[in-house]
C-alpha cells in the first residue's frame, strides 16, 4: 500500500494511543497486534482469491477522517425511531453508541463496549479471538481502534421476546468520517434472542462503515440475526459476522443490502460442536454504479451440522454484484447436512454478477448440494405477462418482485417479512426508474 | 373481427407459416387442425404478438386495424386472448394478485374503474366456479406446481376473468384426461357469445365432441389446405391428416 496513505492510518493509531484513554493492558497489545497486521497486510486487492472481483481502489486510495465531533440526534428523530420500530433500540451515531436515547429490555445486559472492555476481563476470551484480524485486512483496522460498540448478553435461559435494534445512523459534519462500531453478542446457554443490525443515514455526505460483529452462542442458544443496509450510496460499507456456534445451538439471519456505493458483507459460522444448525439468508438489490458483495464461510468442524444458505440478487443499471460462499466440511465432521443456493436476476444488459460457489469435503457421509444462476428476464415470462395486458415495465417488475419472494418468505419472522417487503418494493422501483 | 391475409411468417429465418388466409366474423368458433409442426402453434403466438416470430408477408386485420401495429399488451387491452398450450410459471406472484393486475389493465384500456381487492376477489370467485378450481389455487404462485390439466384450467379462468374478444386456445385439449377435458369445454362454452369469437387449434377431434365449432381448417405445411363444416372433423378421424394431401 502506498506509504502516504497508509500514514492516516499510523497518525490515527498514534494518535489515539497518546490521548490518554485508560484501557486494560490485553486491549491495548490487541490493538497493536492488529494494527501491525494490518500495516503488514494493506488492503486486499483483486490478485487475492476471496476478493478477485472486488476492487477496492476507492478505499486504498480515500483520505478518511478518524476523529469526528459527536453530534446528537434531534429528540424528534429519536421518538419516531421507537415509534417505528417499536420498544428495544440501541443507537448509533456516527459509529458512536448514545445510551442516553436507546432504550433497552430489562432481562439482558446491553453495555457500551469501553465500559465492557475495562470492567470484563472474560472478554478477552472473545474478542478478537473469532474475528480473524490476521487474514482480514477490514477486521485488522477494525479492531486497532477497538473502542466503540456494544455488548449484548443474554444471560442462560433467558428469552429476549422483543427484537433488538441496532440504529447506526450515519450523519457526518464532514466528508471522509470513517465509523468503526464493534458488535459483541453473548448468547447464554438455551438463551433466545433476535437483534437488527440496521445501517442507515441522515446526511448527504460520505463516509466509510468498518464495522465487526462477533456472536458466540452457547449450548442449546437459539439466536436470529437479521441486518439491513441501507447506507448512503456514497459510503463504503465493509462488514464481518463472525459466528461462534456450541453444542445444539441454532443460528438464522436474513441480509438486506440496498445502499452503499461499496460494500462487502462477509458472514462467517463456524460449527464448532456436534448438532448444530445454521441458514444464512440474504438478498442484495443493486442499482446505478452500487458494487454489492456478498460472501459466506461455513466451517463444518463436528459431526451431525445442518447449514442452509440462500441468497439471491437483483442488479439494475450499471451495478455489479458478487457472491462468493464457501463451505468446509472438515474431517470427522460426519451426517453434515449442507446447502446453498444463489440466484440472480439482471434487469439490464450492463449489470453484472459473479457467483462462485465452493464446496470443500474432507470427509465421507456427508450430504452437501450447491447451486448457482445468473441471467436475464425470462422472455417467455414477460410475453406471457403482456399477453394478460400487464405493460412491458410492469411485467418485468411483477417478475423481479416474484423473483425475491422466495427469499423475503424464508424470514422466520412476520415483522422482519414485512420490513423486507416494504423495503424491497421501494428499491424495485428505484431500480425500474433506470431500466 | 379478424382477418388474415396471405400471412407468411419466419422464426430464425425459417419460414413456417407460407401464406395463411382465414376470416373469422363476430360470434363465430374456428377450429384449426393439423398434423404436430404444421405451424398451428406459430400461427397463435404471432396473433398474440411473441417476439420471437417474423411477419414477412401478409398482413391481420382485427376491427378494422392493422394488428400488427399494436403491442403484446395493446392487443390483449383490445381483447385479444391466447390461452398457452404451455402456461409458463411464475414463481412467487401469486395467482389472484396477477389476474387482478390483468383485469385492471384491460379494463384501465375500456374505460372503466379498477377494481379494489374486495370487489376482484368476489368476481374471481365467481368465475372460478365455472372451472371447478379450488379456491386455494388464488395464493399460489402462478402455475408453479400446477398439474398440466390445472395449468389448462387455469388459462380458461383467465379467459373468463379478461372476458375477451378474441379467445384464440393452443392446443387447450392436450394432455387432459377426459374429466377434465369436460371441465374445460364447458367453461369454453359458456364463454361462446354473438360478439366473441374463438379460434380453437387442437391436434385431434377430440374436443370437438364438446365444442362444436362453425368451420374447420386443416393447416398443413403451413398453408390452410381444407376448409369445411364440422363433419370435416370426423372424416379427419377417420381417414388421417394423409387424406387430405390425397384429396
Amino acid at each position: 500500500m502506498d506509504k502516504t496513505k497508509m500514514q492516516q492510518y499510523t497518525d490515527a493509531f498514534e494518535a489515539r494511543k497518546t490521548g490518554g484513554m485508560s484501557e486494560p493492558l490485553w486491549v491495548r497489545r490487541l490493538r497493536e497486534e492488529a494494527m501491525a497486521a494490518f500495516v503488514e497486510k494493506g488492503f486486499p486487492s483483486t490478485r487475492d482469491e476471496a476478493w478477485r472481483h472486488t476492487d477496492l481502489t476507492a478505499v486504498r486510495e480515500g483520505a478518511f477522517i478518524f476523529e469526528h465531533k459527536p453530534v446528537s440526534l434531534p429528540q424528534g428523530r429519536i421518538e419516531d425511531l421507537k415509534k417505528e420500530y417499536g420498544g428495544n433500540l440501541v443507537v448509533f451515531v456516527n459509529g458512536r453508541y448514545v445510551e442516553e436515547v436507546s432504550s433497552l429490555p430489562g432481562n439482558i445486559g446491553v453495555t457500551g463496549l469501553p465500559k465492557a472492555l475495562e470492567s470484563m476481563p472474560e472478554l478477552e476470551s472473545h474478542c478478537g479471538t473469532h474475528a480473524d484480524l490476521k487474514q482480514n485486512a477490514f477486521v485488522a483496522l477494525n479492531t486497532a481502534f477497538l473502542g466503540e460498540g456494544v455488548l449484548i448478553k443474554i444471560p442462560e435461559g433467558q428469552v429476549l421476546e422483543v427484537p433488538l435494534r441496532l440504529m447506526f445512523i450515519a450523519d457526518p459534519a464532514i466528508d471522509g468520517a470513517i465509523f468503526q462500531p464493534r458488535v459483541l453478542v453473548l448468547a447464554g446457554k438455551r438463551s433466545a434472542g433476535t437483534i437488527v443490525e440496521h445501517y442507515s443515514s441522515a446526511g448527504s455526505k460520505s463516509y466509510f462503515t468498518n464495522v465487526v460483529s462477533e456472536i458466540i452462542l452457547e449450548e442449546g442458544a437459539s439466536f436470529r440475526h437479521y441486518k439491513i443496509q441501507d447506507e448512503s450510496k456514497k459510503a463504503f460499507h465493509m462488514a464481518s459476522t463472525w459466528v461462534v456456534q456450541e453444542k445444539g445451538s441454532r443460528f438464522s439471519s436474513w441480509a438486506l443490502s440496498t445502499g452503499s456505493r461499496l460494500m462487502r458483507n462477509d458472514c462467517y459460522v463456524g460449527l464448532t460442536k456436534e448438532e448444530t444448525s445454521c441458514a444464512l439468508n440474504g438478498l442484495y438489490l443493486g442499482d446505478g454504479e452500487q458494487h454489492l458483495d456478498q460472501h459466506t464461510f461455513i466451517d463444518h468442524r463436528k459431526p451431525a451440522g445442518k447449514s442452509r444458505q440462500f441468497f439471491k440478487g437483483l442488479m439494475a443499471g450499471k451495478s455489479r454484484g458478487v457472491f462468493g460462499g464457501k463451505v468446509l466440511v472438515r474431517q470427522g465432521a460426519v451426517q453434515t447436512d449442507a446447502t446453498q443456493v444463489n440466484k440472480n436476476l439482471l434487469l439490464s444488459d450492463e449489470a453484472r454478477v459473479d457467483t462462485q460457489p465452493q464446496l470443500e469435503i474432507d470427509t465421507d457421509d456427508v450430504k452437501c448440494s450447491h447451486g448457482a444462476a445468473v441471467g436475464p428476464l425470462q422472455e417467455d415470462a414477460v410475453f406471457y405477462l403482456r399477453s394478460r395486458g400487464i405493460g412491458e415495465r410492469d411485467a418485468g417488475r411483477i417478475l423481479a418482485r416474484g423473483f425475491v419472494q422466495e427469499v423475503i418468505d424464508a424470514a422466520e419472522q412476520d415483522f422482519f417479512k414485512r420490513e423486507l417487503e416494504e423495503r424491497v418494493s421501494q428499491k424495485l422501483e428505484a431500480q425500474f426508474c433506470q431500466s | 373481427m379478424l382477418e388474415i391475409k396471405d400471412l407468411h411468417v419466419s422464426v430464425e429465418g425459417v419460414e413456417i407459416l407460407k401464406g395463411i388466409d382465414l376470416k373469422v366474423r363476430a360470434g363465430e368458433v374456428h377450429a384449426i387442425m393439423g398434423p404436430n409442426g404444421s405451424g398451428k402453434s406459430t400461427l397463435t403466438r404471432v396473433l398474440a404478438g411473441h417476439p420471437a416470430y417474423q411477419v414477412t408477408k401478409g398482413s391481420v386485420t382485427y376491427e378494422g386495424k392493422d394488428l400488427f401495429a399494436l403491442s403484446i399488451e395493446e392487443r390483449a387491452r383490445q381483447g385479444v386472448f391466447l390461452a398457452f398450450q404451455y402456461p409458463v410459471d411464475i414463481p412467487g406472484v401469486n395467482n389472484a394478485y396477477f389476474l387482478k393486475a390483468a383485469l385492471n389493465e384491460i379494463r384501465k384500456a375500456k374505460g372503466l374503474d379498477e377494481l379494489d381487492a374486495m370487489e376482484f376477489l368476489e368476481f374471481l370467485k365467481e368465475k372460478m366456479k365455472t372451472v371447478e378450481m379450488d379456491e386455494s389455487f388464488l395464493n399460489r404462485p402462478v402455475n408453479e406446481g400446477f398439474s398440466g390439466g390445472e395449468k389448462k384450467r387455469n388459462e380458461i379462468l383467465q379467459m373468463a376473468v379478461l372476458n375477451p374478444k378474441l379467445a384464440i386456445l393452443d392446443e387447450t385439449d392436450s394432455g387432459l384426461d377426459i374429466d377434465a377435458l369436460k371441465i374445460i369445454s364447458e367453461g369454453i362454452n359458456r364463454l361462446r357469445s354473438p360478439d366473441r369469437s374463438i379460434i380453437l387449434v387442437t391436434h385431434y377431434q377430440r374436443i370437438l365432441n364438446y365444442i362444436t365449432p362453425d368451420h374447420i381448417h386443416v393447416l398443413m405445411g403451413g398453408k390452410i389446405v381444407k376448409s369445411g363444416g364440422k363433419d370435416l372433423a370426423l372424416q379427419l378421424e377417420e381417414k388421417g391428416y394423409e387424406w387430405v394431401k390425397e384429396t
